[in-house]
């Protein structure tokens, strides 16, 4: 299998989080989004090397008892 | 084995200042109707604390362990756990104990059988509670498979006085969806443990009370989601706030994190050395007054004015303790505290944030510290964080001996993982020792060989600990005299310091000494070494080293001897509450092939097929000898098709295993064997061919068998039972004189070994040469010897699987009154009657084959009597499952199936 270059995922969580939590998870980019119901959220986006470190990511933001609403993966052209 | 930290085993103080809840205590007591009670929910949701009040109330005394990252080294969890279990119950766990410092460290399931039996059988003293409470926090740190496996075979097997409460932050991978169907699992999760309105309103006014309108309380409650740490936050925040309505108002309407709004809250109004205090000490993982003291001495300026205002670290943790902020007390004397996660987290971003860079050197100064105070894995930890990789890798250098001799082999691999690869390859030891984690985690040996030549490249002057390695991979590979040539090496140089390596010598010394192909001298060495393994205190070497004698006895031709070294074995690897070890499989085997010796066919399959069972728990290879003798068996029951299977899962795991070509060569050879049984007279020969092991003929014979230079490859040792083989298709084929040729040079040095069993058969082989040359008397002279020797051990199948052409010779024999009485056995077994009525049919040996263990003993003679088993168990002092237990047993020994049949049997062998 050949390795694939860096992924890009994109993380959504419930409520705002500071741009300055940016190097805190890996320096994923950090912006404001709104559910349809117009709650709150945090866009975090960023690339991974690898799954290990996408796991250690969400592990943080678990650890800091943030709801978790989307993991996806970003396609790139 | 590296110390164990006492606070990971201090039981946490309720603290007053906290809300109390009523309805989650209610629901924890209700809970210890059942086995298990998992309380799963995510960090800040006051999980221990709930727990902390639990205890408090409820006068029993828990074990209790707080896991960290640490626990995944199976031997280190292991000890944490017997250690808490005997601070409540001191001197229960002995047993367990002993076992977890002895030098070879058990199998995790030994351990743990040890502690179920201590705990069925100790009877609490001074306390209320009738249940021993085991307490995990924090499980969820917990990720090595092996660690949640012995979980499970704690849950699967807890003692019914025993509760297991786990708390984490996630649902950890044990058999929950089991426990749930069986309604064996009380869960509390995270919509249990939300604070509701009431428990908010209590905590908020009248705990720190504030005096808050409804409203506001809605306000907060709605925003913190009743999680226990926004709110205990929220609630400092407000606390001695003039204006809590503006701060209610701005916080409620903000969507920012709630933490960080609170805790820079928080932060922002504390006196700036305390700030600094925190977000310095935040990366440690446990934290005293002394050690914070030392981490910011860089701080301390005495020119500065307002040093005279700074606290020392004991003031600013009692200050942060008392204000219910962010730390938790770890014992009884204000000494160690550590960080809740949660904050620690927000504190150590914090000073990334503001201070980039320093963390390094806060780890370093930490490191010095902990090395200082000899807390050598603190210090290790955090001069890995740190990345000052010498000098933890000097500690490591240290501590490592140990670290190896009591088994923490996860551990040391962890740690050496972690430094850079080029720096472990320039400190030959850690190079060494990284080397010796790879054997033991299995690794293939011509990996390990090339690692052992490149430091012998590398670093020369470590020949002796690379020669030590050296024969341990030798040993599996079973060459014999090289590990002995390489043992010598090693000895004569190994400097006195390295006990690991000494150690680990000693043990390869007394093994490899065993192949000597004198079975009198092995025997003598065996008997030595099970010994010293007693001493040494490790059972499963015990269990081996027995069942190694069995085979020599057996080789010896003593059946009735071994039978009973087996029967020890399995009594040594058995628990009381008689489940059976993974290791003790090998003496089921055994003790198959001996009742397949003694025509006892169905039991040998039995035993056979519940060996094989067991040691693919232990070590799959040691499966093979049970699937020989089921082939055996099988064929003699006449049933090809089930020999051939039996075979064939033979060749099947030979080829799966692929470390040696030992195990590949005997199932060809016995298949071989097996092939010409039924016919194919060309097997052997083709065998020959393939394997290119040509047994000359004539006198290149003597030569060839004396060379030493073969003694320990494979050929040689294969060569006996080659020889042997290609003899009876000889005999077969008409040869006769060439089947004694080769038959003859094995006489004398059989005898000379000792190979009795060997020698039987081929004295009948030379019987039937003979005879078939024309030289009656002497055939019939060498048969009769064959039975003389055969007769101690009550050899059977040995006469019998050589076909009807032994009758004659057996008959011959009685007449001549030689060995009457068991030649007329293997006649019966012949299922020939004998011509004269005057010679006595004797039956079969009668008895049991496996005899009962002194507990089954007790049980049996209970069974004999009018009391239930619920009543015998009373009798006994032991749980009813147990009774179960040992009655099956008793019934498959016996052979019955049910207590009056067991109770008539036993009756009729004299038991009771």
């Amino acid at each position: 299998m050949a390795p694939h270059p860096a992924t890009v995922y994109q993380i959504v969580v419930k409520g705002e989080l500071d741009p300055s939590w940016s190097d805190w998870l890996d320096g994923f980019e950090i912006a404001r989004g709104v559910t349809p119901r117009g709650a709150c959220t945090t866009l975090l986006a960023g690339t991974i090397s690898d799954q290990s470190s996408l796991r250690g990511i969400l592990n943080r933001l678990w650890d800091l008892n943030l709801e978790i609403l989307a993991v996806n993966q970003v396609c790139e052209e | 084995m590296m110390p164990l930290v006492r606070t990971k085993l201090y039981i946490p103080r309720g603290r007053q200042e906290l809300v109390p809840r009523p309805r989650l205590v209610a629901r924890l007591n209700q809970g210890l109707l059942t086995p298990v009670i998992l309380i799963s929910g995510p960090a800040g949701f006051g999980k221990t604390t709930l727990l902390a009040e639990w205890i408090r109330q409820g006068e029993w005394t828990p074990a209790w362990i707080s896991l960290d990252e640490g626990d995944n080294d199976l031997m280190r969890f292991l000890s944490y756990l017997v250690t808490a279990l005997n601070n409540v119950e001191p001197g229960v766990y002995q047993t367990a104990l002993e076992m977890l410092q002895s030098p070879q460290p058990p199998p995790a399931e030994r351990v743990l059988t040890a502690v179920i039996n201590a705990v069925d059988q100790a009877h609490l003293q001074e306390t209320t509670s009738s249940y021993l409470i085991l307490i995990l926090d924090d499980y969820h740190l917990i990720t090595s498979n092996v660690v949640h496996t012995a979980m499970t075979f704690l849950i699967d097997h807890l003692p019914e006085r025993m509760r297991l409460v786990i708390s984490s932050r996630a649902d950890p991978p044990l058999p929950l969806a089991r426990l749930r169907a069986r309604a064996q699992l009380t869960e509390l999760r995270a919509a249990d443990l939300r604070f509701s309105m009431e428990e908010t309103t209590d905590f908020l006014n009248r705990i720190m009370g504030l005096n808050l309108e409804p409203a506001e309380m809605r306000a907060l409650a709605t925003r913190t989601e009743g999680w226990a740490a926004g709110l205990q936050m929220a609630a400092v925040s407000l606390q001695g706030r003039a204006d809590l309505e503006n701060f209610i108002k701005a916080f409620t309407g903000s969507n920012r994190y709630i933490l960080d709004y609170l805790v820079e809250e928080v932060l922002g109004r504390q006196p700036q050395h305390v700030q600094s205090f925190l977000m310095k000490t935040s990366l440690l993982k446990r934290l005293n007054g002394e050690l914070c003291d030392y981490l910011l001495e860089e701080e301390h300026q005495p020119d500065r004015i307002d040093h005279k205002l700074a606290w020392s670290g004991q003031e600013i943790l009692e200050y942060l303790e008392n204000s219910n902020l962010f730390i938790v007390p770890l014992d009884d004397q204000r000494q160690w505290y550590r960080y809740h996660r949660l904050f620690a987290d927000l504190l150590n971003k914090r000073l990334d944030q503001t201070h980039p860079g320093l963390a390094s050197t806060l780890h370093e100064r930490a490191s010095h510290w902990f090395e200082c105070h000899g807390l050598i894995t603190e210090a290790v930890d955090h001069a890995l964080l740190a990345e000052d990789w010498k000098r933890a890798a000097n500690m490591i250098e240290e501590v490592a001996d140990g670290l190896l001799l009591h088994g923490e082999i996860g551990t040391l691999a962890g740690w050496l993982d972690r430094l850079p690869a080029g720096l472990v390859r320039s400190h030959a030891l850690l190079d060494l020792y990284q080397v010796t984690c790879l054997i033991f985690s299995g690794q293939s040996h011509a990996a390990i060989e090339e690692h052992l030549k490149r430091i012998e490249c590398q670093h020369p002057q470590r020949l002796a600990e690379i020669t030590v390695l050296r024969a341990y991979v030798a040993l599996f590979q079973a060459q014999f005299s090289m590990v002995e040539e390489l043992a010598r090496e090693a000895l004569s140089r190994l400097p006195e310091s390295s006990a690991f390596f000494q150690s680990t010598l000693f043990w390869i010394q007394g093994f490899s000494r065993l192949n000597v192909e004198d079975l009198n001298t092995r025997a003598d060495l065996l008997q030595t070494l099970a010994e010293k393994s007693k001493i040494m205190g490790s059972l499963m070497f015990t269990v081996i080293t027995l069942c190694q004698l069995a085979e020599v006895r057996m080789g010896q031709g003593q059946l009735v001897q071994a039978r009973d070294l087996y029967q020890k074995a399995l009594e040594t690897a058995i628990a009381p509450d008689e489940s059976l070890l993974p290791v003790a499989g090998q003496a089921k085997i055994g003790m198959g092939h001996i009742l397949r010796e003694w025509n006892q066919l169905d039991q040998a399959i039995r035993y056979s097929e519940q060996g094989i069972e067991l040691v693919g728990k232990w070590q799959p290879m040691a499966a093979l000898d049970g699937y020989f003798n089921l082939a055996w068996s099988f064929k003699a029951l006449g049933d090809a098709e089930k020999a051939h299977a039996a075979i064939i899962k033979a060749q099947q795991m030979a080829q799966a295993y692929d470390v040696t070509e030992i195990d590949d060569r005997i199932v060809a050879f016995v298949h071989a064997r097996l092939d010409f049984w039924q016919g194919d007279l060309q097997a052997i020969q083709r065998y020959l061919d393939e394997m290119q092991s040509a047994i000359p003929l004539g006198e290149e014979i003597q030569s060839e068998f004396l060379s030493q230079g073969m003694r320990d490859s494979l050929d040689y040792r294969m060569r006996k039972y080659e020889q042997i083989a290609l003899a009876r298709a000889l005999i077969v084929q008409q040869q006769p004189a060439e089947a004694l040729a080769l038959l003859d040079t094995l006489v004398a040095k059989m005898r000379e070994q000792g190979r009795i069993m060997m020698l039987i058969e081929i004295q009948i082989l030379r019987a039937e040469a003979l005879h078939l040359q024309g030289d009656t008397e002497e055939a019939q002279g060498t048969f009769e010897e064959a039975l003389r020797l055969a007769e101690p051990g009550g050899f059977m199948r040995t006469f019998m699987d050589e076909g009807p052409w032994v009758t004659e010779f057996l008959q011959s024999a009685i007449s001549r009154g030689v060995c009457t009485e068991y030649a007329g056995r293997v006649m019966d077994a012949l299922g020939i009657s004998l011509p004269t009525p005057a010679h006595k049919l004797v039956s079969p040996p009668a008895g049991l084959v496996e005899a009962l263990s002194e507990r089954e003993m007790q049980v049996l003679r209970l069974l004999n009597s009018s009391l239930s088993i619920p009543n015998i168990a009373g009798e006994l002092t032991v749980a009813v499952s147990t009774v179960r237990t040992h009655v099956k047993h008793i019934y498959a020994k016996l052979d019955v199936h049910s207590r009056l049949e067991a109770v008539a049997k036993a009756q009729e062998l004299d038991l009771v």
